[in-house]
């Protein structure tokens, strides 16, 4: 049987379902707020309360959908590395339909693992709103013909499950080699605290 | 085209031998001029070196590295070379290197950055079998990959037009040197993709 190792969740037709039910709860929030606005200062009719917090409603349920469709997964096989992403408000509430219509996933990037000549694991530096340092893993994919993809799989709690081991461990069996001059990999199969906390020592390291 | 040299004497000499013959409108100048639309030739030897392109990756040049061996390879990516040239094939790399300054000199980018999503791609257009427009987006396809671009395949068609790419479909934009057969409405890659010719873009492949 083909191996396939995949970083990050898929949502799926479930999930969706569940997600949608939850979010319910603030768009009927923000349409009854809505409706009582109208009804306190407006002299409208009850009907078109009605209509109108149901339309409100619907509004707000289309803002809420995209959250649903943001996923972001890096997929290994014996024949190729997938990565799958959608970004942005429109693509993804596109893909919460697509999901929904059960139509096949197309990937952002699809390499040949036969064409893959050196994977390079380092990271860098992100900054939160609140000036908290962060780090990010970054996967550098070098192919025969001198093209270089690289890929930030922000996917890091499936660190906890082992993922990025296996999927490294795939692309040796094809022959494929492994750069780790920070030697990261050794955290990778731990958690993301400690993944977080190896790098700040490295930093350290650094100015010294 | 302005050029600077940051390496040993015996590569300096080699380079300009090259350059010389190669190239008519070509002017040396100095580490401490001006660094503007030069193309920085510079060799790395140690970590110390990579340190000093913090500094000039301000500016904005076209680096070009004289490398022993792979070793920092990945860092130096990180500038967007326009090439590597390796110490023991320097002969053949500098080949190589002139076939790109020679574009560059003609004001063709063989080099060429995408942006997708949350990933930057880098690729040479000659690896570029063909694009192909999906809704809002390209597929690049290339002998090893194959990646989604929000881009217009108008944009990419300038961009590739003088590098030796047609359209041949409102879909679809192809690289000449990878045709293996044509029939009169399908083109046939060497990768044995099917691509159809679009009425109005069969004068294009005549």
């Amino acid at each position: 049987m083909d191996k396939k190792v995949t970083i990050g969740e898929r949502m799926s037709r479930k999930g969706i379902v569940f997600s949608w039910i939850y979010l319910s709860v603030f768009g009927l929030l923000t349409a009854v707020g809505f409706f009582n606005i109208f009804h306190l200062y407006t002299n409208l009719p009850l009907i078109n309360n009605y209509i109108f917090s149901f339309f409100i409603y619907i509004l707000t349920m289309l803002f809420l959908t995209p959250i649903i469709g943001s996923y972001e997964t890096l997929e290994f096989t014996m024949q190729s590395v997938n990565y799958y992403h959608a970004k942005g408000f429109l693509n993804q509430l596109v893909e919460v339909f697509r999901i929904l219509k059960n139509k096949k996933a197309i990937p952002n990037t699809s390499m040949k693992a036969n064409q893959i000549l050196k994977v390079n694991l380092s990271y860098i530096t992100q900054f939160a709103g609140w000036a908290q340092k962060g780090y990010r893993l970054k996967m550098t994919f070098l192919m025969h013909d001198g093209s270089v993809f690289t890929i930030f799989p922000t996917s890091i709690n499936q660190i906890e499950k082992g993922d990025y081991e296996q999927a490294l461990q795939l692309l040796e069996q094809q022959h494929i080699e492994i750069v780790d001059k920070y030697n990261l990999r050794s955290v990778l199969s731990t958690n993301s605290y400690q993944f977080q906390e190896y790098i700040e020592s490295l930093e350290k390291e650094k100015i010294k | 085209m302005n050029i600077i040299l940051q390496c040993e004497v015996q590569y300096t000499q080699i380079l300009k031998r090259y350059f010389n013959t190669y190239f008519q409108n070509i002017t040396y100048i100095q580490y401490n001029n001006h660094l503007v639309n030069a193309i920085f030739i510079k060799q790395i030897r140690s970590i110390q070196d990579i340190k000093e392109m913090e500094t000039l990756s301000f500016y904005h040049l076209d680096f070009i590295f004289l490398i022993e061996n792979g070793e920092y390879m990945f860092e130096l990516l990180e500038y967007n070379p326009l090439t590597f040239v390796r110490l023991s094939h320097i002969e053949k790399d500098i080949i190589h290197l002139i076939e790109i300054l020679q574009y560059k000199e003609r004001g063709l980018g063989t080099i060429l950055n995408f942006k997708s999503g949350y990933q930057t791609i880098r690729i040479n257009s000659q690896r570029i079998e063909y694009i192909e427009s999906y809704g809002h987006y390209v597929f690049i396809h290339t002998e090893s990959a194959t990646f989604k671009v929000r881009e217009k395949l108008s944009q990419i068609l300038r961009k590739l037009k003088p590098l030796g790419f047609i359209q041949i479909h409102k879909s679809y934009i192809i690289n000449k040197a990878y045709i293996q057969k044509k029939t009169s409405t399908y083109v046939y890659m060497n990768s044995h993709t099917c691509l159809p010719i679009g009425q109005k873009y069969k004068s294009q492949l005549k």
